[in-house]
């Protein structure tokens, strides 16, 4: 069984020297770094104010040029778990997962941009523009229909 | 008793059927009509690789026969023949082939012209695989990519040791089986080998088994597409290993594709799996080891075998009570339709035995269609019989372990056969040992442009069957060696659905706002504009408009492209890319900006609005952003300039407030200043309305008073249903595309994709307030400076149309009844009465035109917008 929870989750994107952004403090959120001048902190919605003073604050010192956006309102997010959590990435993108955990990859999921924080053999976070959250959630249930997908109630992320 | 009907009647099915052997049980023999002559074909090969089985089951054309396992209740029936395959009137055209050589499509049909389009519907009538169900329920297909370290294609003895070598070394692997494993083998040790090397694959971890799964080409990465009964297979493997093992050599000689003459592997699999003799009396001609395995089975399973020509080497080998004549020849298979005698020539002379089947095992060529895609250069190499034919069971295994690890077996010359003489080399395109000698005296001299011309290798079975006798022809021919290299195998290698093929594709991806819901609970009726999902009416359009012309209404405008832009370099940034000055922006202003390539075509529009020491925001229109964000990231990139940019276009929000109680209703909502001298036309500030903060725009796109409200997504839903209650006084509706379409044509805006084209500049839009050239640079100037001198032949023009009546968008705009150019855009006006459009026209006799017609109704070329030409209201 796969279980398909929409999540809650900041987004907070850093924009910045790419050196600057190496030492950018994680502040308990998951990192990713998606370009070579902007990395993401994913946390629970709750801390976005925190997060985005933080970065700010780390930025301001480090790179004037760097900005800080919360784009959490631009972003949908689900987690989803079970054995065959991966599989949801094989049926709908070319993006191979890596075998470590925890792992970030990114690119088109469902024909839509899309990131990837695969935390455990189990569980893999998935985060696309708000835009196409109705599709790619049917996408999802389409094409792990074999896998029986349990949607679930909507709650906050867990990293 | 379970049945499959066929034509019209049931036929009987046993366990293990496929289509093919529970017809043939049943009597059919004549399963197929050739593609060019209409000839009679019957089962051949069995292994799916010969057209002569192709037939339409359940309505899907080109089904192989052999290779569909028969399931109760299936239709089948066969694909070609008028009125029908067993008496095909068509089957005239073999009295007359010799009106229709190799390559006559080239030459004939050509002359008088008049008569092509009836040859045309003919030609279509008569020839092709079947028709194309048109009733078939619509099905999406799913897609599954696996990124394996090794994928193995063949699932027979040396491709499954290759699997299986490579998954105890720890390597991920996928093996992909176009049939059920072993279900081609007749029986005996290979298949006995098979299943034990795919049991143990099995228990690996690390290994992934495809079930009648068929890769249908290798292209770059490598990618293979492998066509499963349940998905469609994407593999991007490391590695690639092709095992797809050899097919049994098609013998060309005079009668070989009567009805009745069969492959060895062919017959026997009837037999040995199916139980079912090829036919009573059954002359056997062998050349191989495995001949006589073929040779056995068929007298084990009841088949009498009048005479086995074999070679002195086997003939010691043969079963005993079978006639066997040493050294004899296979010469010519006697028959009409279906085959009477076999000709077999020894040293003790020619004799014709009377049969009505003739099994022919007389070699292997590799099944390497896929080996000769790729590209150079790619991972992918072969094991098995597919680089050497006729291996032993243990040599196939060790291939298949070399090819795991990388060493595989060196790919030499093949053992061609002999040069055909007669008889049909291609059974697909029916193309004769004759057709070659014609097309090779008309000059066509290699295997590449014989195939070309002749289509020899180019029908459904891809050349398994002709490809090596295209090239021991080309070979005998002489010449020098490059003709009769092997040919490229195009894609797809085996048959694919187009459904399967388009798996995974085909979704209708709509971009939604937050407030979507809320539009269809208002009742709106919804339309995709570029990739956006967006109200176009909410049931009355006209009261939608007027709305906004005479009260007040709302427009969701989340849609906008919007970005931010920040860093030390973003105003220079913005200079060398905007035509517009961008440094005297102050904050707080608004600037109407154009956005240019560099032949000086208009790419998209938007505002600029500075921000301060936080940079600046920029708007598009609603379908250009995401091309515009890699048109702002490329030059960034180019320039190498310090700049972020940040796209806003969901995460921010925007309702447009529009109307001439715009303002009456916003103060009710805000106790921010938004009184006309504080916050004129062309500015932009934060206020709060409602409790939320949004960043206001004054703009004038509808042409009346107009604040666009930027806010977090999250804060949509509560700002629209509080606007939309604190405007029930003043009696505010929402208004759609529909609405917004005439209001913005009123004021003579245009849409960009609708009303500019790829070359329009900015003067010939009448844009060119909005172009600076006194700016030392930006993008396309030097363009525009060279068009400047080149005079301009066509210019957007606004119309205005006599009455009521508005021609459509796409209305030639005619001058004295010549056409003169297009209506773009064109709608009733309701404040203004008449019909007005927006359109391109061209000179005639050196000026442009004052007054036009469109489908019979006059109008006049104006200068500005149709209503407030002054924009009075915008600015109230």
């Amino acid at each position: 069984m796969l279980e398909l929870a929409p999540v809650r989750a900041a987004v907070v994107r850093c924009f910045g020297d790419p050196r600057v952004l190496d030492g950018l403090p994680a502040a308990g959120a998951a990192t990713a770094r998606v370009a070579r001048d902007e990395a993401w902190l994913v946390s629970p919605s709750a801390a976005r104010d925190a997060l985005t003073q933080a970065a700010k604050s780390y930025l301001a010192g480090a790179d004037p040029d760097g900005i800080v956006v919360d784009q959490t309102d631009g972003w949908s997010a689900w987690t989803i778990t079970g054995p065959q959590a991966a599989m949801v990435l094989a049926r709908l993108s070319t993006i191979e997962l890596p075998s470590q955990r925890p792992a970030f990859v990114q690119g088109a999921v469902a024909e839509v941009p899309a990131k990837a924080l695969a935390q455990a053999a189990d569980r893999l976070h998935l985060i696309v523009p708000a835009q196409y959250a109705h599709h790619v959630s049917r996408r999802i249930t389409q094409a792990c229909a074999d896998l029986d997908v349990k949607v679930l109630e909507s709650r906050e992320i867990a990293l | 008793m379970s049945s499959i009907e066929f034509e019209g009647r049931a036929v009987e099915l046993k366990p293990g059927d496929s289509v093919a052997s529970a017809l043939f049980r049943a009597g059919v023999r004549i399963f197929s009509r050739s593609f060019k002559f209409h000839r009679p074909r019957g089962l051949y090969c069995l292994t799916g690789d010969c057209p002569n089985c192709l037939v339409t089951v359940d309505g899907e054309p080109a089904m192989r026969a052999c290779c569909t396992p028969a399931q109760p209740g299936q239709r089948v029936r066969r694909d070609m023949g008028w009125p029908s395959a067993s008496f095909d009137v068509f089957s005239v055209f073999w009295l007359l082939r010799w009106l229709l050589p190799v390559g006559f499509y080239y030459k004939t049909f050509l002359h008088p012209r008049s008569l092509w389009p009836v040859m045309d519907k003919l030609i279509r009538r008569v020839a092709g695989l079947g028709e194309v169900p048109r009733d078939l329920p619509h099905v999406h297909r799913e897609t599954w990519h696996h990124h394996p370290d090794l994928l193995v294609i063949g699932g027979g003895v040396a491709g499954l040791s290759a699997a299986l070598a490579a998954a105890k070394a720890g390597q991920s692997v996928v093996l992909a089986e176009e049939h059920g494993f072993g279900e081609k083998l007749a029986g005996g040790e290979t298949k006995n080998r098979v299943q034990s090397l795919l049991a143990e694959l099995r228990a690996q971890p690390k290994a992934t088994v495809l079930e009648r799964a068929a890769a249908v080409g290798i292209f770059e990465g490598p990618l293979v597409p492998i066509d499963g009964p349940d998905f469609l297979h994407y593999a991007h493997p490391a590695r690639v290993v092709v095992a797809t093992g050899a097919v049994e050599r098609h013998a060309v000689f005079p009668g070989n594709d009567l009805i009745g003459v069969w492959l060895g592997r062919g017959a026997a699999r009837l037999a040995g799996a199916h139980g079912i003799a090829p036919g009573a009396r059954v002359v056997f001609a062998g050349d191989t080891a495995e001949s006589l395995e073929h040779l056995t089975v068929l007298r084990a399973n009841g088949a009498q075998v009048v005479l086995a020509a074999l070679p002195a080497s086997l003939a010691s080998r043969a079963p005993t009570g079978v006639r066997v004549v040493v050294g004899g020849k296979l010469v010519a298979a006697r028959g009409r339709s279906r085959v009477r005698a076999a000709v077999v020539e020894s040293p003790a002379g020619r004799e014709a035995i009377s049969c009505d089947a003739l099994v022919v095992s007389v070699g292997l060529d590799p099944r390497d269609g896929l080996l000769r895609q790729p590209v150079p250069g790619l991972a992918v190499v072969g094991a098995g019989e597919v680089v050497r034919p006729g291996m032993t069971v243990a040599e196939a295994e060790d291939s298949g372990r070399r090819a795991a690890v990388g060493r595989a077996d060196v790919t030499g010359d093949r053992d061609l056969p002999g040069a055909p003489q007669a008889g049909f080399v291609c059974l697909c395109e029916d193309i004769s040992a004759g057709d070659l000698e014609q097309a090779w005296a008309e000059g066509y001299r290699s295997t590449e442009i014989l195939k070309r011309y002749s289509t020899v290798t180019m029908g459904p079975c891809q050349g398994a069957m002709c490809h090596a006798h295209l090239r021991a022809f080309a070979k005998a021919k002489g010449g020098p060696t490059w003709t009769s290299g092997p040919t490229t195998a195009r894609p797809p290698i085996r048959p694919i659905r187009l459904e399967d093929a388009a798996a995974g594709l085909g979704h209708l991806i709509d971009m939604r706002t937050a407030l979507h819901e809320r539009h269809l609970a208002a009742g709106a009726a919804m339309e995709l504009a570029g990739p956006w999902s967006r109200p176009q009416t909410y049931g009355d359009t006209l009261a939608e408009y007027w709305a906004v012309r005479r009260g007040v209404s709302i427009m969701d405008v989340s849609t906008l492209g919007k970005f931010l832009l920040a860093g030390r370099d973003a105003t220079e940034f913005l200079e060398r890319l905007y035509p517009c000055h961008v440094r005297d922006l102050t904050e707080g202003r608004l600037r109407y900006a154009i956005a240019l390539n560099e032949g000086g075509y208009v790419l998209d529009d938007g505002l600029i609005g500075s921000l301060g020491t936080a940079g600046y925001y920029l708007t598009f229109t609603s379908s250009g952003a995401e091309g515009i964000e890699s048109w702002l990231r490329d030059w960034i990139e180019t320039w190498k300039l310090r700049v972020h940019v940040v796209n806003q276009t969901v995460p921010q929000g925007a309702i447009n407030v529009a109307g001439p109680r715009a303002r009456d209703l916003l103060q009710r909502l805000t106790r921010d200043a938004i009184d006309n001298q504080t916050f004129p036309y062309s500015r932009h500030k934060e206020i709060t309305v409602a409790g939320i903060t949004c960043r206001a725009l004054r703009v004038g796109f509808v042409g009346e008073l107009s604040i666009e409200l930027h806010h977090s997504r999250s804060d949509s839903v509560k700002l629209w249903d509080a606007l939309l209650e604190a405007g029930r006084e003043l009696d505010i509706k929402p208004h759609g595309m529909d609405a917004l379409r005439m209001l913005r044509l009123e004021k003579g805006h245009i849409l960009i994709g609708q009303d500019t084209d790829f070359d329009s500049t900015p003067a010939k839009l009448g844009l060119e307030f909005a172009v600076k050239m006194d700016k030392p640079y930006f993008i396309g100037k030097p363009a525009l400076q060279r068009i400047a001198s080149t005079g301009m032949e066509q210019k957007f023009v606004a119309v205005a149309f006599e009455g009521p009546k508005a021609p459509f968008e796409g209305a030639a705009l005619m001058l004295d009844g010549s056409h003169i150019g297009n209506l773009t855009s064109a709608r009733f006006s309701p404040v203004l009465g008449h019909g007005i459009g927006l359109g391109w026209v061209r000179r005639r006799n050196g000026q442009f035109p004052t007054a036009v017609e469109a489908v019979g109704v006059p109008g006049k070329i104006i200068h500005g917008p149709f209503y407030d030409p002054k924009g009075d209201k915008l600015r109230a």
